[in-house]
């Protein structure tokens, strides 16, 4: 079976996760956690998890399978074989592991009325990563829709070889007053972390598909056309 | 002493055999697993050319017998390797990586990618044998007992002397598969790749090719397939999958069941007429030898 979705998957969004997107936030307190995983603006599910010592550096969360488990009311809702402890300093990752449905993830530390959210994946903080694979070839804006900063994406038509393919290593790109750097160029699988300097919401989309393989020496023409500024 | 000596020359003979080389044709089919992957061949052939060769050991020699491919249709199959995106690092450090994104494969199985392959004319494969010649008597399993030779001949099942060739050795020249069949075979798996992926758009498939790199190198590792492909698919049609038993068994099959010459028995000489019945002579003790020149039969004439 060919896992079509990923295929579907153009362009991707920090506050509404899809497949190929990761949000990671570093957690440091110790103590009880839950998170509530929102699908298209719903709560659909729930999960805990324990900072302590004894945990590990790295907790992923694939949230399409919480919400597949639903809502238990138990408040741990991930994967019962994974060890829901993460260590102080360690990272949670949220990211979707099959599906279409497009995902927000808001964390609480705490128990009862001393809880408080310390993450909300539709505005991401600094110390926060949003990770994205994209395939679709062609030419992406990059926003930043809380200080519409904006850069420019290209994903490279991949090119047919001898060796396969093998991603490169990701490019890193800081998310502040504004994206730094401002034109990225990546072959398709490979990564893009971009790091949250100040609160972001990264939205990568499609703006110019590449279809074929670009010509060696072909001339290439683009209409650009802009609304003018009122 | 027999009463009856009849030859043939060589040329003759030759004109015997091209009759009996033209009526043969085979078709085959099978299949098998061979641990990575599996091959199946569907074949139909017959037979062309040839020289056959008398000798004063009383044998002849078919020499250069050419198999002519009608069909050569061979499929391979592979399971293709998964393929994923993602799972690289996000935090490298100099102990190893902190953080990293998940896998998400492609595929949530190994499929089976088909290639199937048409060899017809492109390989090229000859027999030869040494045979012996020997006589045999046929009474046809329709002729009634109460049947004489007349009711026999007007049912047309009438009793024959049969002169075979009878095998005593038969040569399959391995196969000479042209060079081209890697260029073949490449297009063949690229190909199978589109059939696969054909509901995806272009670009999608042309990316999973290249996670793939060279399909060719790939299905290389997978079969384990040496610098010398046509050497390959020799080895696995041949030996593997038996198409040289195949060939073998199916000329020799033939030439026991199926004579190069045949005659009544009794033999007609002269047809009915005038309200006369046909006039024919039993013939007895059929012998045949060969000399370098000739096929020598000799016979009786007798009950």
């Amino acid at each position: 079976m060919i896992n079509t979705e990923i295929f579907m998957q153009i362009g991707l969004d920090s506050g509404a996760l899809t497949l190929l997107g990761a949000v990671a936030h570093p957690v440091h307190e110790p103590g009880p956690y839950r998170g509530v995983v929102l699908r298209d603006g719903e709560e659909v599910a729930d999960f805990g998890f324990v900072v302590a010592e004894e945990g590990r550096t790295q907790l992923d969360v694939d949230v399409a399978k919480v919400a597949g488990a639903g809502r238990t009311g138990c408040g741990c809702c991930t994967d019962p074989s994974a060890d829901p402890h993460l260590r102080p300093g360690g990272v949670l990752l949220v990211h979707v592991g099959s599906g279409r449905g497009a995902y927000a993830v808001v964390v609480s530390a705490g128990e009862g009325d001393a809880r408080r959210v310390v993450f909300d994946s539709r505005q991401l903080e600094k110390g926060d990563l949003f990770t994205a694979t994209v395939l679709r070839p062609g030419r992406y804006t990059v926003t930043n829709t809380v200080n519409r900063a904006r850069a420019e994406l290209e994903v490279r038509y991949p090119e047919r070889r001898r060796e396969p393919l093998r991603a490169a290593e990701p490019v890193q790109v800081r998310a502040g007053d504004r994206f730094d750097p401002e034109r990225l160029a990546v072959q398709p699988t490979q990564g893009q972390v971009y790091a949250v300097e100040t609160s972001a919401r990264v939205v990568i989309e499609l703006v110019e598909p590449y279809d074929a393989a670009p010509v060696e020496g072909a001339p290439r023409f683009r209409l650009v056309a802009r609304r003018p500024a009122e | 002493m027999s009463d009856i000596t009849l030859a043939a020359s060589e040329s003759a003979f030759n004109t015997l055999f091209g009759q009996l080389r033209d009526a043969f044709t085979e078709s085959a089919s099978d299949s098998g697993s061979f641990g990575p992957f599996t091959a199946s061949y569907s074949v139909a052939f017959h037979l062309e050319n040839g020289s056959v060769d008398l000798r004063g050991n009383n044998t002849i020699k078919i020499s250069e017998l050419d198999i002519v491919w009608d069909t050569l249709a061979v499929t391979l199959g592979i399971d293709i390797p998964e393929q994923c995106v993602g799972g690289w690092c996000i935090i490298p450090t100099p102990f190893g990586c902190a953080l990293r994104v998940p896998k998400i494969c492609i595929f949530s199985d190994n499929p089976d990618l088909l290639i199937p392959i048409d060899l017809s004319g492109l390989l090229r494969s000859e027999v030869s044998l040494v045979a012996s010649l020997r006589t045999g008597y046929f009474v046809d399993p329709a002729r009634q007992p109460w049947m004489d030779y007349v009711d026999a001949e007007n049912a047309g099942v009438p009793n024959k002397w049969q002169l075979f060739v009878d095998p005593q050795t038969v040569d399959v020249d391995v196969f000479d598969i042209a060079d081209i069949v890697g260029d073949l075979l490449e297009h063949a798996i690229d190909a199978a790749i589109d059939t696969l992926l054909g509901f995806l758009p272009g670009w999608a498939r042309d990316l999973i090719k290249s996670l793939f790199g060279s399909l060719i190198d790939l299905v290389r590792d997978l079969l384990d397939i040496p610098d010398d492909i046509g050497e390959w698919l020799q080895d696995l049609l041949g030996t593997s999958l038996g198409l040289l038993n195949v060939i073998a068994t199916a000329i020799l099959d033939y030439l026991l069941k199926d004579p190069v010459w045949s005659f009544e028995d009794p033999f007609p000489i002269l047809d009915a007429a005038g309200g006369l019945i046909p006039v024919k002579i039993p013939v007895a003790n059929l012998a045949v030898h060969v000399t370098d020149d000739e096929m020598v039969v000799e016979a009786n004439v007798g009950p």
